[in-house]
């Protein structure tokens, strides 16, 4: 149950988010459960849906699972886009620029994100109406994305940033979930799709979003909520190292990709003609950086839980009320239910001022 | 938002646990009995808009199919009993109405009428779905069964399959192809609703000995609430079933 005062507007934008991303899951899962019962029915008993043999129309089915599976793309960013929220108020000790704007533009990318799957199928033949409008609702879902990232950026905006290892994460987010998205409006395009469906540069596009977007935003929020999750503090010197690593690794693997892609190297085949072959193997080499910038946190984490120093209840001197009880947290969280009187990120209050000049945070164990 | 060293006390609740005297029907995470209520209805709400979806998509489905293939569709409706299907479209409106009584006879602490009600929809439910075991046995009678052993020989004109089609199951024409899909849309929706009407049955069962205990009253009915709506969904998509398979094409004879 919510904590007493803790209304809608003094949630955090994570939780903005989840709930957002929880429409998307309620309304899209189950269609691509009874697409899947339909494909299985096709399959055992013989019914024909989407089978031409038997008269059925694979389009349809292409329709459906797409209905599904790019809301899908939303359940994998929103939540990363909600953490990245968070880490940039606690980081940059500042309340989040436009806060209303960016609760709501959450909500607004998950209904878009239900109008927009017909850009996977600009060339199934569909009719070119269909087609214009698929391709003005996806650029729509720029608008929304855009108003976050600016609105994180004006919260960095003569901010006090503390380059912590989530906070590594959360800017490396930010720029690479944007080269994600510019490269959308691209291929949103219906001219410029039909050069580049099905080549690399799509590969590098949802690459960006969801791996440079979500799976950046992942990590930072494993590397934030760590020691409220574990009670223990991790090595600084090396969580910093592999959030380098990362970064510099994904673009590697990633980058050359777009050129490949857009040079005309199409997906899902092992071979490709000598004059691709440098991009290819700059391609494996970052592959292998990034492989090694994710295995280090593994090993760092799981030494922590013995070894590392134990941490206080709140380490970033962050606000929100999971800092407010102890690391890890009791049973039902709360030893006392807590009462909310304040807006979230309220880093500009006197209390919270004193608690992050005085109290400095004593993070990282010394290396 | 509350920090660390100010602003933490324990709340009263209204309409709470006073005293620690709980309602022994309310779980531990609520604050009272009309929070419960509130949450498991909602609860179930969002549950019936995830099943809207799912049966969302196949009615899109049978959309498609039905403006494809339209002459086919209604051939095939034709061969279904409509009798058969309207009769069971007043099984289920009764069965809702037996139900909705169900929860009014808790309502009002009527016991013993609560558990006669939930038999008589369970009655009602398992009476739809022997009617409908009648009507599938008849279309394995008649080959109506979408696979190898599929017949189509009521009407429609017969067109060839083409060439690339040549390693389909041996249907004689497209029309009959176009039948079998109508089948196979009438057996998963139909099969699906069915499923749903089991389960709903199921679920009616585990209430009659709580019911028989007395355990919904005026209080607390919960249970008995959220599985009304549940029923009322199976029979709403009935509803909608029954015009879209067995009345297509009514108007034109």
């Amino acid at each position: 149950m919510r904590a007493p005062g803790l209304t809608w507007f003094r949630l955090p934008l994570f939780i903005w988010s989840m709930y957002a991303t929880s429409l998307v899951i309620v309304l899209g899962t189950p269609v691509i459960a009874i697409t899947l019962l339909l494909v299985a029915a096709e399959r055992l008993l013989h019914l024909g849906i989407f089978d031409p043999r038997l008269g059925g129309d694979p389009i349809l089915f292409q329709h459906l699972f797409w209905f599904y599976s790019h809301p899908a793309v939303y359940i994998m960013i929103l939540p990363a886009m909600g953490v990245i929220s968070e880490l940039v108020a606690a980081f940059a000790r500042k309340r989040i620029f436009g806060y209303r704007f960016v609760a709501f533009a959450s909500i607004a990318i998950a209904v878009l994100g239900f109008l927009v799957w017909g850009h996977h199928m600009f060339v199934t033949g569909q009719s070119m109406y269909a087609v214009t409008i698929f391709s003005i609702m996806s650029m729509l879902v720029g608008v929304p994305s855009a108003v976050k990232v600016f609105n994180w950026t004006a919260t960095l905006y003569e901010a006090s940033i503390s380059y912590e290892t989530p906070m590594l994460y959360a800017l490396g987010f930010i720029g690479l979930f944007t080269l994600g998205g510019l490269t959308g409006t691209m291929i949103a395009t219906l001219g410029v799709d039909v050069h580049l469906h099905d080549t690399y540069f799509i590969v590098a596009h949802f690459h960006y979003v969801m791996v440079g977007g979500t799976i950046m935003a992942y990590m930072g929020g494993l590397h934030y909520w760590w020691p409220k999750i574990s009670g223990r503090l991790y090595p600084g010197f090396l969580s910093r190292l592999s959030a380098l690593l990362v970064f510099v690794g994904f673009n590697l693997t990633f980058f050359p990709q777009f050129v490949l892609g857009y040079l005309g190297m199409p997906r899902r085949y092992w071979s490709y003609p000598p004059e691709f072959q440098v991009l290819n193997v700059l391609s494996t080499a970052g592959a292998s950086i990034l492989g090694v910038g994710y295995l280090l946190p593994l090993f760092y984490f799981t030494w922590s839980i013995r070894y590392g120093k134990r941490a206080s209840e709140n380490p970033w001197g962050a606000v929100g009320l999971e800092w407010d009880t102890t690391s890890p947290p009791p049973t039902e969280n709360f030893p006392v239910i807590p009462v909310v009187t304040r807006e979230p990120y309220d880093y500009t209050s006197e209390e919270v001022h004193r608690r992050s000049t005085q109290e400095a945070p004593v993070v990282y164990q010394v290396d | 938002m509350s920090t660390r060293s100010t602003e933490q006390a324990a709340v009263a609740i209204p309409g709470g646990d006073v005293g620690g005297h709980h309602h022994p029907s309310l779980q531990h995470h609520f604050d009272s009995l009309a929070q419960q209520k509130e949450a498991s209805t909602f609860g179930m709400w969002l549950f019936l808009v995830t099943e809207i979806m799912f049966f969302g998509g196949l009615f899109t489905c049978y959309v498609v199919y039905r403006r494809a293939y339209s002459e086919a569709f209604v051939a095939a409706s034709h061969s279904l009993d409509w009798k058969l299907g309207a009769f069971n479209t007043a099984v289920l409106i009764l069965s809702s109405l037996t139900m909705a009584l169900a929860i009014w006879a808790a309502q009002v602490n009527r016991r013993k009428q609560v558990v006669f009600y939930l038999i008589a929809t369970m009655f009602l439910g398992t009476v739809f779905l022997g009617v409908k075991a009648v009507e599938y046995a008849d279309k394995f009678e008649h080959h109506h069964v979408p696979g190898p052993s599929f017949e189509w020989h009521e009407g429609g004109h017969a067109e060839p399959l083409d060439g690339a089609q040549s390693d389909a199951p041996p249907l004689e024409d497209k029309f009959a192809q176009h039948v079998q899909i109508f089948f196979s849309l009438y057996f998963i929706m139909t099969g699906l609703h069915a499923v749903h009407m089991i389960c709903g049955i199921g679920v009616l069962a585990a209430l009659l000995l709580p019911a028989w205990r007395g355990r919904y009253n005026s209080e607390y009915h919960n249970p008995l609430e959220c599985t009304g709506l549940y029923w009322h969904f199976v029979d709403i998509v009935w509803i909608f079933l029954f015009p879209l398979l067995y009345l297509l094409g009514a108007h034109a004879t």
